[in-house]
């Protein structure tokens, strides 16, 4: 879609590094948001399961 | 004879018969439908992100609004996808042959960036189809299920 013609075109380009830029730092965020989750769920089950043994 | 002569021979005849294909910009035309589509894409991906943050715990109609309009966005995105170079053939600026746009890495000028658009279309298109699929069949328990990011995506988007 942007090959050739357009690459060269300084807009067109600064636009494809601002989305590209956009994606990652989304992405970023993302994968972040999800290992806070999946470490909370972690802590919790240990924390229950360090109950059972206790009982 | 040569890849110019070929060219020039063909535009002579296209300027000669007269045809209002002359008359419509298609470089042009296809030059806005691939940004378009590009900006599609990103905005398409961009919500799929988002719809798949874990953000939405008390606000799933506005989940529902984005998933529908990340499909939306995608979907019409690789439609002007597949539009875009199908102009080149009827193009007298820079014509291609279907070979050349079906096969990547065999177009005349700068074969390698068309190329990457070719594999990139296919991409694309294997995401849909693939997706649509997926929707159409009953989800096992334990397999990714389409609500799940799609991230094969990512492999097309950056070629683009």
């Amino acid at each position: 879609m942007m090959g050739g013609t357009d690459t060269k075109n300084t807009w067109v380009f600064s636009m494809y590094a601002a989305t590209f830029c956009a994606v990652f730092t989304l992405m970023i965020i993302q994968v972040a948001l999800i290992s806070c989750l999946k470490k909370n769920a972690l802590r919790r089950q240990n924390v229950r399961a360090g109950d059972g043994l206790h009982q | 004879m040569g890849r110019r002569d070929r060219v020039h021979r063909r535009l002579r005849h296209v300027r000669r018969s007269g045809s209002p294909l002359t008359t419509v910009p298609t470089w042009l035309i296809t030059r806005t439908l691939g940004i378009t589509a590009y900006l599609l894409l990103f905005f398409g991906i961009c919500l799929g992100l988002l719809y798949g943050m874990p953000i939405w715990k008390d606000k799933q109609n506005t989940r529902l609004w984005i998933k529908n309009i990340h499909f939306l966005a995608n979907t019409s995105g690789v439609f002007l996808a597949a539009i875009h170079p199908m102009l080149l053939v009827i193009d007298p600026y820079l014509p291609f042959r279907w070979t050349e746009l079906i096969v990547p890495f065999t177009a005349p000028h700068e074969p390698f960036l068309y190329g990457l658009g070719t594999l990139t279309l296919y991409g694309l298109l294997f995401i849909i189809i693939t997706t649509d699929l997926k929707k159409s069949c009953r989800p096992v328990p334990g397999e990714l299920s389409t609500s799940q990011p799609t991230f094969s995506s990512f492999l097309p988007w950056p070629t683009a």
